[in-house]
């Protein structure tokens, strides 16, 4: 009896003595190791797409309020939504939500585009998927640092991905290297890019050449101010309209409240339809009591030509609400007022309206602009009158948004400018605008004493977060003086 | 010996293994018979046997065929029997026995359904007295000896003096002592733990018999405490425990929850009940908060079974007792999972003698505890007015706004107006039914219990309903082998109110407080109306209460079953295993007619289920070598714990809400459903030696080797030690003259123990699956999740601890003092990254968090006689300091994170403890534009709040934020008082927190004058109206409140002090005449309220307040408010 029991225990013992060394071994099955995962041309596929889900915050709240809120096209936001006030007030913080949020957003599609690119290499799949697959991660980090780039100046150019935690600091690289990183990740996804993307929504050999266009014409503006990048701009603005793959959609309102791409669309990111996901209704709409975000300043209201269909439609100005009472004017671009009418709040919103990235209209503004600065306004009417003729309500009255002519060479660059407004805004380049042409002191003029700080040089750049700045030990952006 | 059997008998001696068998057999038939809840037949064998002279064979034929037992009797003994008169009814078989058996000159013993006869025992204290000289005298002196509550005391001594006499009670607690002289006597009865029995006796010419009924020493030092893997007795105590018995865990009525049960029972265990919603879990914190990622709950260890959390699955009736252990030398034992502290549960079990049932049961009702002064209708509209005239003249509007309301609308609202409060918060019902059948025989012992508790909370449609079930069973099957059983079966429905999203998802807590009173439940179509201070406007709270589905259920399944076989003496091996099982469901439905069913009414349905295995092999040696002492435990263990659930996802818009969430699949925009799966391993050796000379100096060794599957490859192991001494002063010799001194006992304690409370996982590279849209689909790609990070290992608790156990006037005044110093180092701190690495964070183990305190327990008896009165005083105090984060970049430390929950502004500053409130001061409201310019805030005008600029540059900026709270209490108390007199006893429980403050974000919409939301009363008529007027309140406007709602602020915070009249309970026993009467053994009846004082000057619904997470120590979002309640009860003992 003794001795059983004394068995007993040694055998459960040795039991547990013997299960313990491959025991402890975690065994996960919700998610993959990367070095089991890479077995054919698929499991490549899939990581690059996963580079585009980070694209999704990129035109968030947070976001917007630096594209577009920090503008001279908008007015006062509402003070409910936070940090949203001292922003549009100049009295931003290092450690706001979206000082910290663009930043890291940006970063994570580097991260996922290095990942991929590193596995890439080496990856013993057929070549013309290798390059196509490696353009398009290329594309897409370029698209992030060119965001990074123009919001914070100098910053830190990852091009391998991180095998240890132990490397994540990094210092700052000059705007000209990064410039060159993205130029030539550029030039290698319009070379290698398929013509047409395998999928709606993903990037293909034009999509490249118009953000090229894009890139070039940043470049050549402030602060690099390397003037010589005009001629590119406009070539590659050009390559794209001459392509005979878009036209412009006749009717301005046309272009948005889609749910898939137009004539005009070049790149922009989609939704499933029952699903939604584009959160600029709930940033823009208004309702009673309600202030948005991102609202139309009255000045730009008034702003606008007679007969101009980009005010009429995309500034709602009557809008009735589900109570009867007129609201204030706000964007209509992407909003949905069936959703308003209906009563639903922001978070029961299903909205799945396209947001173009890149547009065929942007690409007629950048013509023009560059040719002016290349060659003066003598060829570059063509270009804005373009999309001011379809701006009008009423295309057989030229009264309407009327064609330019005879304007000087300034005068043509504060006009096409102007029009970029108009035509462009809440399409996540007005800020960018303002800096590129050096007019941020617009802001200054249109907001005065609303502001805590003036609006100075330092305003060239936003604050690099202050976690960034902790964990990463480098140097602040200037700040307020 | 020549046995003679009679009836049939198991075979006697049997293989262990085939024994063990029977023991399972045996138990599970046990089980289902107490499942069927007939226990009581099987036990309280009631037997009717009548005659006059009858042989007591022919009493045992007749016990025989009526009840099934058998009887074992040496024929030489039976010879010796007297016959027998009786006349019994439906009299229970020990009953019956004991009188057949009282004239005779044998006893009897119960085994397993065989009653064996045997010689008395023999007395152990022979006389001394001249036995020879003089003729045996004819009279014997006997009696029973009970405890307070009846129950038979095996063991006592008898003496009777003169002449030192003595006997031991038996197992029915009979004690015979014979051959006793007339004359006058003196009666001893002594028992461990009991006050001695004193008693004057004559013996003349007839034999003398005595019931003795001892009472419990005030606070015995001979009872025995649970620790981990064991028991040891409280005098041999080395370590920090607190014990609190079954009475005080259901002390306080309207309760679910074991931890809110704990609350100001035991020192050094903070309890704060974060919410009034019924079946909620508190936060429990042992000794401060030790870790910032790692988790702060305490493990729960019931009858020896870890818990991975425990909430209110448990029935409180059926705890027994609970000890909590606090220092590393008893929480070492639980090694990787003891550094929060272990609270070691102890349900009832069975036992010896006829079985008892009991009922148990109350009824209360609960309301709100204090309704907040809001403005009224007709002063809600006058603000309206007021902001847009304001508006209008400083050109915040535009364009001039035509006033709300007329002076004629104005005048009609009088008296008129919708009291959310009123509307939303009810009368709510709370019961409770418990019933227990127990008994036992000398070896099989059972305890079984059924509850049912059912509390409405104060919210429409929240509430917590649980059945409980238990079985508790052991059984000596030999000297040598034992075995038990327990299992807890639980099934619960939780309604949880909408609250938890606060100002968003339409908290109705929130909404209730700051819903204008001008606006009806309904809209003139007959729906419900919004609320439109909040700027997407949110159904009213009546109809999300009413509307909204969501009821979670839970099953819980607890069971494990231990084998004791003792090798030789002393050495003992125990082979325990056990399995809890929990299964949840959540269903959840929100119709389209209530905002968060937009747009056409949202549906989800979601299993869940986890399982744990534990089994356990231990080893105890136990013996005594002259005055040294040693107690000796080594064992192994493992356990697996595995979890997976079904999630249904949501379904939106549906043509019709009679599917509710029946029917996903009929939904337009179709649930994307998920899966999960999670497990891990844990692998430890345990050991632990104590030794004791004496009884006088103490020490004890403790050590846990722990192997977790959650660390990295080169950390899954580590070594939990710790040590402690401890020396009973008291018993040396030269304070035993020190009468007021009835015990001394110093102690001290030093050791590690860990925390493993991270998720599974955390330390391997992942590529994790994310949705992309293209051609408007989802698909499926991967990104890079983490990378692997091999160096993650167990966050460390170092714990000092220095104690002193005081007993005065003979115990009657008991003090227990612990001072402790923790440190807890590599926290497991999700440690901040360069984010440009793409990578925000990732857990390593950096840091470290001191706690230090003090905690004082405090009992007394403070009056005997008549009224007797004895309270207990439990007084902690803890300090909480982060002393080190991680460092940054260039090797500085980092003195400031934002951590999780808290953001910024609830942000982690060493030197602070963590989770305080971080940013403005608002020094007063600026009383003209020039002011504000002056200031550093020139967007300001008058009647906006001025924010202090701290650094004096001239600009009020982020750089001007600082520490605004203390939200650690400087000390919380409980103090638990409990009076008798004659048949009456009254409770009063005390409880309070002092020193803390409580962050108020409540308060920011409650004095937010811009028109949209209902301010209370008091800052309505101190708003600013005008250069002078007001210095606290800013100025009516649309944009009112705007820089105190976003911004952290020193508006929000207020003291969180408070004392409060946690229960009083007045009862009353029955007395013994209509006890009789009724056939029953004991009644008691009470009324109790709970919660129906605090002394506080929090504005809020409840100081006890607080956000889920655990850092942050209270935070007042717009949470349930706890409630007061009246309860009536009645316990019954048949």
């Amino acid at each position: 009896m003794k001795t059983h029991s004394i068995y007993i225990f040694l055998l459960s013992f040795v039991l547990i003595l013997q299960s313990c060394k491959k025991d402890l071994e975690e065994q996960p099955r919700t998610f993959v190791s990367p070095n089991s995962f890479f077995t054919n041309p698929d499991s490549y596929e899939q990581v690059v797409k996963g580079v585009y889900s980070s694209l999704g915050g990129l035109y968030g709240g947070n976001s917007m309020m630096m594209r577009e809120m920090f503008s001279d096209i908008c007015g006062a936001p509402s003070a409910s939504f936070e940090q949203a006030l001292p922003t549009y007030q100049n009295n931003h913080q290092p450690f706001f939500y979206n000082v910290r949020g663009e930043w890291s957003n940006d970063y994570g599609i580097v991260k996922n585009a290095n990942f991929i690119l590193s596995y890439l290499t080496n990856a013993t799949i057929p070549d013309a998927q290798k390059n196509a697959f490696t353009a398009e991660a290329k594309f897409l980090r370029a698209f992030a640092y060119f965001q990074l780039v123009q919001f914070y100046g100098d910053i830190p150019l990852r091009t391998e991905p991180l095998t240890d935690y132990s490397q994540a600091q990094l210092n700052r690289s000059t705007q000209e290297e990064v410039y060159k990183l993205i130029l030539d990740d550029l030039t290698f996804a319009e070379a290698n890019l398929p013509d047409a993307a395998p999928q709606t929504g993903r990037v293909y050999k034009l999509a490249a050449s118009a953000l090229l266009a894009k890139v070039y014409l940043t470049m050549a503006g402030n602060p690099l101010k390397q003037t010589q990048y005009y001629q590119q701009a406009k070539e590659e603005a050009l390559k794209v309209i001459n392509s005979g793959r878009y036209q412009l959609v006749e009717d301005y309102s046309k272009i948005f409240h889609n749910t898939t791409y137009t004539t005009e669309s070049i790149w922009e990111q989609t939704f499933k339809v029952d699903i939604g996901g584009n959160s600029l209704q709930g940033i823009s709409s208004t309702a009673t009591g309600f202030v948005p975000i991102i609202l139309p300043a009255t000045w730009f209201i008034n702003s606008f030509s007679n007969g101009d269909q980009r005010k009429a439609w995309g500034i709602n100005q009557a809008y009735v609400g589900p109570n009867g009472n007129t609201l204030a004017p706000f964007f209509q671009k992407f909003v949905n007022n069936a959703i308003t009418d209906a009563g639903t709040l922001p978070s029961g919103v299903i909205n799945a309206y396209t947001i173009p990235f890149l547009r065929l209209g942007e690409m007629y503004l950048i013509a023009a602009e560059a040719e002016n600065e290349t060659n003066g306004p003598a060829n570059a009417y063509q270009y804005i009158n373009k999309i001011r003729g379809r701006a009008r309500i009423d295309k057989s009255n030229t009264t309407q948004v009327p064609d330019l002519t005879g304007l000087s060479k300034d005068q043509f660059r504060n006009a096409v400018l102007m029009e970029r407004k108009w035509e462009l805004h809440e399409e996540g380049s007005t800020w960018f605008d303002l800096k590129r042409t050096g007019t941020l002191n617009r802001i200054q003029t249109l907001r005065g004493t609303d502001l805590v700080h003036p609006i100075g040089d330092y305003n060239n750049t936003w604050y690099i977060p202050d976690n960034e700045i902790t964990n990463n030990n480098i140097p602040q952006n200037p700040t307020y003086q | 010996m020549e046995l003679l059997v009679y009836g049939k008998v198991p075979e006697p001696r049997v293989s262990l293994l085939t024994k063990t068998l029977l023991i399972m057999k045996l138990t599970a038939c046990l089980i289902l018979i107490a499942t069927l809840q007939v226990s009581a037949k099987t036990y309280a064998q009631k037997i009717s046997v009548k005659g006059k002279n009858i042989s007591l064979e022919k009493v045992f034929d007749l016990i025989k065929d009526q009840t099934g037992y058998a009887f074992v009797y040496d024929p030489a003994l039976i010879k010796q029997a007297r016959p027998v008169s009786i006349d019994v009814k439906d009299m229970p078989l020990q009953q019956a026995l004991d009188y057949c058996f009282k004239e005779q000159p044998f006893t009897y013993e119960i085994k397993y359904k065989v009653i064996v006869l045997k010689d008395r025992p023999r007395l152990p204290a022979e006389p001394l007295v001249l036995q020879s000289a003089t003729p045996p005298p004819p009279h014997q002196v006997s009696g029973t000896v009970t405890d307070e509550k009846g129950t038979p005391v095996e063991g006592a001594s008898v003496i009777l003096k003169p002449g030192n006499r003595g006997a031991a009670t038996d197992a029915r607690g009979l004690f015979v002592i014979s051959n006793v002289e007339d004359g006058t006597y003196t009666l001893l009865v002594s028992y461990v733990g009991y006050t001695a029995y004193e008693k004057k006796i004559i013996v003349s010419g007839q034999n003398y018999t005595l019931d003795a009924s001892l009472q419990a020493e005030a606070n015995a030092l001979n009872e025995t405490v649970v620790v981990g893997y064991g028991t040891v007795r409280k005098s041999d105590l080395t370590g920090a425990v607190s014990s609190v018995s079954s009475d005080k865990v259901t002390q306080v009525k309207a309760v679910s929850n074991v931890a809110q049960a704990l609350q100001g029972m035991a020192a050094g265990v903070q309890v704060n009940q974060s919410s009034g919603q019924p079946g909620e879990s508190m936060i429990i914190k042992i000794r401060g908060t030790n870790s910032i990622n790692g988790g702060n709950a305490p493990l729960y260890v019931v009858d020896g079974l870890p818990l991975d959390g425990l909430s209110a699955q448990l029935n409180p009736d059926d705890i027994e007792r609970i000890e909590v252990l606090k220092d590393a030398s008893s929480t070492a034992i639980y090694g990787s999972r003891g550094a929060n502290g272990v609270i070691m549960i102890t349900t009832k079990k069975g036992k010896q003698g006829k079985t008892q049932v009991a009922y148990n049961g109350y009824v209360g009702v609960q309301s709100l505890r204090k309704k907040k002064e809001l403005v009224n209708a007709q002063e809600f509209a006058q603000l309206q007015n007021e902001a847009v005239t304001n508006d209008n003249a400083s050109g915040v509007n535009q364009t001039p706004q035509p006033l709300p309301w007329t002076d004629a609308q104005l005048d009609s609202l009088a008296g008129k107006g919708t009291d959310w409060q009123d509307l939303v918060y009810r009368h709510a019902t709370v019961q409770n039914h418990d019933i227990s059948i127990s008994g036992g025989s000398a070896s099989t012992k059972y305890y079984t219990s059924f509850g049912y508790y059912d509390q409405d909370g104060i919210i429409t449609n929240s509430n917590f309903k649980r059945l409980s079930f238990r079985a508790n069973v052991s059984n000596t099957i030999s000297d040598k082998l034992s075995i038990n059983t327990s299992l807890s079966l639980q099934n619960s429905i939780y309604r949880q109110a909408v609250y938890a999203g606060a100002d968003g998802g339409g908290g109705i807590p929130f909404t209730t407080m700051v819903i204008p009173p001008t606006q009806g439940v309904y809209d003139a179509a007959g729906n419900y109306t919004k609320f439109t201070g909040v700027s997407w406007g949110e159904t009213n709270p009546v109809g999300i209460s009413n509307a909204l589905y969501n009821p979670t259920s839970n099953i819980r399944i607890i069971g494990n079953t231990g084998l004791t076989y003792e090798i030789i003496p002393g050495l003992k091996v125990r082979l325990n295993a056990g399995v809890d099982a929990g299964f949840n469901k959540s269903d959840y439905y929100a119709p389209s007619i209530i905002s968060i069913g937009q747009p056409g009414g949202k549906a989800s349905k979601n299993y869940s289920n986890s399982t744990t295995f534990v089994t356990e092999d231990l080893l105890t040696y136990a013996k005594n070598f002259g005055k040294h002492n040693i107690d000796a435990l080594g064992g192994a263990t493992y356990q697996y714990s595995k979890a997976e659930n079904l999630n249904s996802g949501t379904g939106v818009t549906f043509i019709t809400d009679a599917f509710q969430n029946n029917n996903i699949g009929a939904a337009t925009t179709a649930a994307i459903p998920g899966t999960g799966f999670s497990d891990s391993k844990l692998i430890s050796y345990l050991g632990r030696f104590n030794y004791n000379y004496d009884g006088k100096y103490f020490a004890t060794v403790t050590g846990r080797y722990d192997g977790s599957s959650r660390f990295a490859e080169n950390n899954k192991y580590a070594f939990f030690p710790s040590g402690a001494v401890a020396w009973r002063m008291s018993e040396e010799a030269f304070m035993k003259d020190i009468a007021v001194v009835s015990n001394l006992k110093l102690r001290a304690s030093y050791g590690l123990s860990g925390n493993q409370a991270i998720g599974n996982y955390q330390t391997l590279a992942r590529l994790s699956n994310v949705n992309t849209i293209f051609d408007n689909a989802i698909n499926i790609a991967y990104v890079q999740g983490s990378l692997a990070y091999s160096n993650l290992k167990w966050e460390t608790t170092k714990q000092l601890d220095l104690g002193l156990d005081l007993g005065l006037f003979k115990d009657r005044v008991q003090l227990t003092f612990d001072y402790y110093n923790k440190k807890t180092v590599d926290l497991l701190l999700n440690v901040g990254l360069a984010t440009s690495s793409g990578f925000s964070s990732v857990l390593q183990n950096f840091g470290a968090v001191q706690n230090r305190g003090y905690e004082i327990q405090l009992a007394t008896v403070n009056t005997t006689g008549v009224v007797k009165w004895t309270s207990v005083l439990n007084f902690s105090h803890n300090a909480t300091k982060v002393l080190q984060l991680e460092n940054d970049a260039t090797g500085k430390p980092v003195l400031y994170k934002e951590l999780g929950a808290g953001g910024n502004w609830f942000p982690t500053i060493v030197g602070q403890s963590m989770g305080q409130l971080y940013g403005y001061k608002v020094t007063g409201i600026y009383q003209s534009d020039e002011e504000a310019v002056k200031n550093g805030e020139p967007t300001k005008r008058a009647g906006d709040y001025k924010f202090w600029d701290m650094n004096g540059d001239g600009v009020v900026d982020g750089n001007d934020r600082s520490t605004l709270t203390h939200l650690e209490p400087k000390f919380t108390f409980g103090f638990n008082n409990s009076i008798s007199y004659k048949n009456f006893q009254l409770s009063l429980l005390f409880v309070g927190s002092y020193g803390n403050d409580i962050v108020n974000e409540f308060r920011k919409y409650n004095i937010t004058m811009n028109g949209s939301w209902a301010p209370s009363k008091e800052a309505f008529d101190e708003r600013w109206q005008g250069a002078g007027s007001s210095n606290s309140v800013d100025k009516p406007s649309k944009n009112s409140g705007s820089s105190i709602r976003d911004y952290a602020n020193s508006l929000w915070v207020e003291n969180g002090s408070y004392i409060k009249l946690r229960d009083i309970t007045l009862g009353y026993n029955f007395s013994p005449g209509v006890l009789k009467a009724l056939r029953v053994s004991a009644i008691n009846l009470y009324v109790s309220a709970q919660n129906f004082i605090t002394i506080t000057k929090y504005s809020g619904y409840d100081p006890e307040v607080s956000w889920s997470a655990a850092t942050v120590n209270g935070w007042d979002r717009g949470n349930y408010p706890s409630m007061k309640s009246l309860t009536a009860g009645l316990k019954v003992n048949f």
